[in-house]
């Protein structure tokens, strides 16, 4: 799609009547952690705190790591997992998963964290009723990066995915491997066979003679259930201490059994099955967890479906080699029953205002991204390639949004969001939140800058015989709706 | 001396012993299971308590010396007395492994006086025929080095039970004040064997009537007492707990504390998944 090369920057949209009002706390590219009000104001910035994700603890506690391992030896390792005040100063750190040498870098103790992390108190790490994360005290369970071989996936050389769970001190007291649970995920042959031909080979990809490493799974979300419907009713897949997580890689979103470490519940790899026709399917997606309790919608499985590419199964002519072999150039929010697994909310790009597909692509970001439900119902959603973070209601109104200024510089020359988090403002006791002024969505027609002509025709011309226009005239490519 | 020796056709290990007898001049009679198997079974099941069973059936050979009804099994333990007459014991126990290797013979408990003896056992089984899997805790160096340059052993293992203030209660014996010496040079022997492990070992440890784990904090200080001995803290170390849980005791199902504090001084340590 075209995207202008000129837009606005900031919050552009607010509604203070409708929206849940409080700080959102972003990453932003190659600038740190940065914690913004309802307008837009930059209300703090935890230089190169970097985040992945950055989150706020009650207390003004921030989350982040210092920084990351080289790219020409790791993909995505955060050295550590640190948790800082108000004013920086580090009150809690974890690293002491590995200790790492690599050549020509300082051997150090090193977290390899990436993607997610969830500490005691709290399911998701945002804001519900009653679920607030500890910051004094706590188990962390921290989704971590650890090398493997495992001939049942491919014969090349694995980056895999690892929980631990620490405690205060820092020290490990669980762990759950993922590839150790590959044959229950329900791969076919063809999936196997392209898996293990290239398990998503990420070797110099990053940076030129980077080491090849096959990135299988890609888990980019992981949270606790918490208390729920589902397991009071006697389901116990649902069990509150399980983990969900969700691999980009291969379209899988499952839930794990704290207690065995097997997978109980699980959606993917096939969306052609029956059981997931409802769904349609997820592709590639993004921080896939259950609402905590106290929220609207609480028990169901809120994800980022990002669409793009992901999975491997049967060569196609978009996938020769049988990986990445779904596609979709637009991305759906989709709210959906764990049990029935049917949709029961979503925002798409027809929600969006948009054709579907022939507009869908407005709506879309194939990688990172999130979405978070908040306490009014309204979801807060981070369409984070484009750095666009925005809130819509129930009803799929855009109550606030925000695009990020920041560009990066050093990293990727986008200004893209990995994952945005509300954080209610009795959560940040020193700032005192800006007054709340109404941003109006801004009209485009009319919108100029500076130098351009206004909006309209000079002069209008009436030409005999016309006949107008048509309501759903026929396009080169038809919508699906 | 009057021995009987109950064997098992084609075996290896009995033929061990049998060479042992022969060359030595020591009578013995002796019943195979292909042609006197109800004597061999009436033997076995006469003296089931005092006898085991592998994981694959009776282990062989079995050994009786009738004058002091003294009953063996399994070719370490029966060379291990007719060359030592019991003084070998504590360093000489029944072998875990099969299919050609032999366990259970532990150089840092040989008494002294008896490494001549360990020596000719060790060369007896190696060159029998088997591969010799040998465990040392750090003490008797030299008698390692030695098995060492003569290339009798397939694999070492090195056990750490614990800080040195332990060991009496969890492999026997005390520590001498060369002991830290003597790890260091077993660390380093044990590290130029191709096949080898180095691991903090836990076993049970007797602490009154009631055995107990090592805490993980004991299991730190074993790391510390490694570390400081080597001078090497990148030494990659096992976590391995054994497998036989005493009554009484429960089993050891995480050892990730255990690896937290044993990573303090040695970080590569990995907890190994089965038992080496």
């Amino acid at each position: 799609m075209g995207h202008p090369t000129v837009y606005p920057t900031g919050v552009t949209v607010f509604n203070p009547e409708k929206a849940w009002n409080g700080y959102t706390i972003l990453p932003a590219p190659d600038k740190g952690a940065l914690l913004i009000g309802m307008n837009g104001h930059e209300i703090r910035l935890w230089e190169d705190v970097q985040g992945f994700p950055n989150k706020m603890f009650p207390g003004g506690m921030l989350m982040g790591s210092r920084g990351t391992r080289h790219p020409k030896y790791g993909l995505q390792d955060q050295l550590d997992l640190i948790q800082v005040d108000w004013s920086g100063n580090v009150v809690w750190e974890f690293n002491k998963a590995e200790f790492i040498e690599d050549p020509g870098q300082k051997p150090q103790w090193m977290a390899r964290q990436h993607h997610d992390f969830q500490r005691e108190g709290s399911t998701t790490g945002y804001y519900a009723p009653g679920m607030e994360p500890k910051i004094d005290s706590g188990n962390t369970l921290i989704l971590c990066h650890r090398d493997a071989q495992v001939p049942y996936i491919s014969d090349k050389p694995l980056v895999d995915d690892v929980i631990y769970e620490v405690n205060w001190e820092g020290e490990i007291i669980w762990e759950w491997q993922c590839s150790d649970h590959v044959e229950e995920m329900g791969f076919s042959e063809e999936a196997r066979n392209a898996m293990c031909r290239d398990p998503n080979f990420r070797g110099g990809s990053l940076i030129e003679e980077a080491p090849g490493l096959g990135d299988w799974m890609h888990v980019n979300s992981m949270s606790v259930l918490g208390p729920n419907k589902w397991y009071d009713a006697g389901d116990e897949r649902f069990h509150p201490d399980n983990i969900i997580i969700d691999g980009r890689e291969t379209n899988i979103i499952l839930i794990i059994s704290k207690k065995t470490g097997k997978i109980v519940w699980q959606v993917g790899p096939d969306y052609n099955k029956p059981e997931f026709k409802a769904l349609g399917w997820i592709i590639g997606q993004h921080h896939a967890h259950m609402i905590p309790r106290g929220l609207p919608g609480e028990g169901n499985i809120l994800v980022y479906d990002n669409g793009g590419w992901g999975g491997y199964g049967a060569p196609n002519p978009g996938a020769p080699h049988g990986v990445k072999v779904a596609q979709r150039d637009y991305s759906r929010i989709l709210e959906f029953d764990p049990v029935t697994l049917k949709i029961v909310w979503q925002y798409t790009p027809r929600e969006a205002g948009f054709l579907v597909p022939l507009d869908a692509s407005r709506f879309y970001s194939p990688f990172i991204s999130s979405a978070q439900r908040l306490p009014n119902g309204n979801t807060l959603i981070t369409e984070g390639s484009d750095g666009r973070v925005f809130e819509v209601t129930a009803e799929h109104e855009i109550v606030w949004e925000y695009i990020c200024p920041y560009k990066g510089t050093v990293g990727m020359p986008m200004n893209w969001v990995y994952r945005a988090y509300r954080v209610p403002y009795e959560w940040v006791p020193q700032a005192a939140h800006p007054e709340h002024v109404e941003i109006k969505p801004v009209n485009v027609h009319e919108w100029r800058v500076p130098g351009a002509a206004p909006f309209g025709a000079q002069e209008v011309i009436k030409v005999e015989g016309t006949v107008g226009y048509y309501a759903e005239a026929g396009t080169c490519v038809g919508t699906t709706d | 001396m009057n021995i009987i020796l109950y064997k098992a056709p084609n075996c290896l290990r009995c033929n061990i012993v049998k060479s042992y007898l022969e060359a030595n001049g020591i009578p013995y009679g002796k019943f195979d299971l292909a042609d006197d198997k109800e004597i061999v079974n009436k033997f076995y099941r006469d003296n089931r308590a005092r006898l085991y069973r592998n994981p694959e059936g009776v282990e062989f050979p079995m050994f009786h010396e009738t004058e002091g009804d003294v009953i063996l099994q399994g070719t370490g333990v029966v060379l291990a007395w007719l060359l030592a007459d019991g003084a070998l014991d504590g360093c000489v126990t029944r072998s875990d492994l099969l299919h050609g290797w032999i366990s259970g013979l532990y150089v840092s408990q040989c008494p002294d006086g008896q490494e001549d003896k360990f020596i000719e056992l060790i060369r007896l089984l190696s060159k029998g025929g088997l591969q010799v899997c040998l465990q040392s805790d750090g003490r008797k160096a030299d008698l390692l080095e030695k098995i060492l340059s003569e290339g009798f052993a397939s694999r070492v293992i090195l056990n750490i039970p614990g800080p040195a203030a332990l060991y009496p209660q969890t492999v026997g014996g005390e520590t001498d004040a060369d002991f830290a010496a003597n790890l260091k040079k077993s660390v380093e022997l044990v590290k130029a064997c191709s096949d080898h492990v180095i691991r903090i070992w836990l076993t049970p440890i007797k602490d009154g009537d009631s055995p107990r784990w090592l805490t993980p904090a004991e299991a730190g200080e074993a790391a510390k007492m490694v570390a400081d001995a080597c001078g090497d803290m990148m030494l990659p170390i096992g976590i391995q707990a054994c497998a036989e849980t005493p009554r009484g005791m429960e089993a050891l199902d995480n050892l990730l504390p255990y690896r937290s504090k044993v990573r303090n001084s040695l970080p590569k340590a990995e907890i190994l998944k089965s038992e080496a």
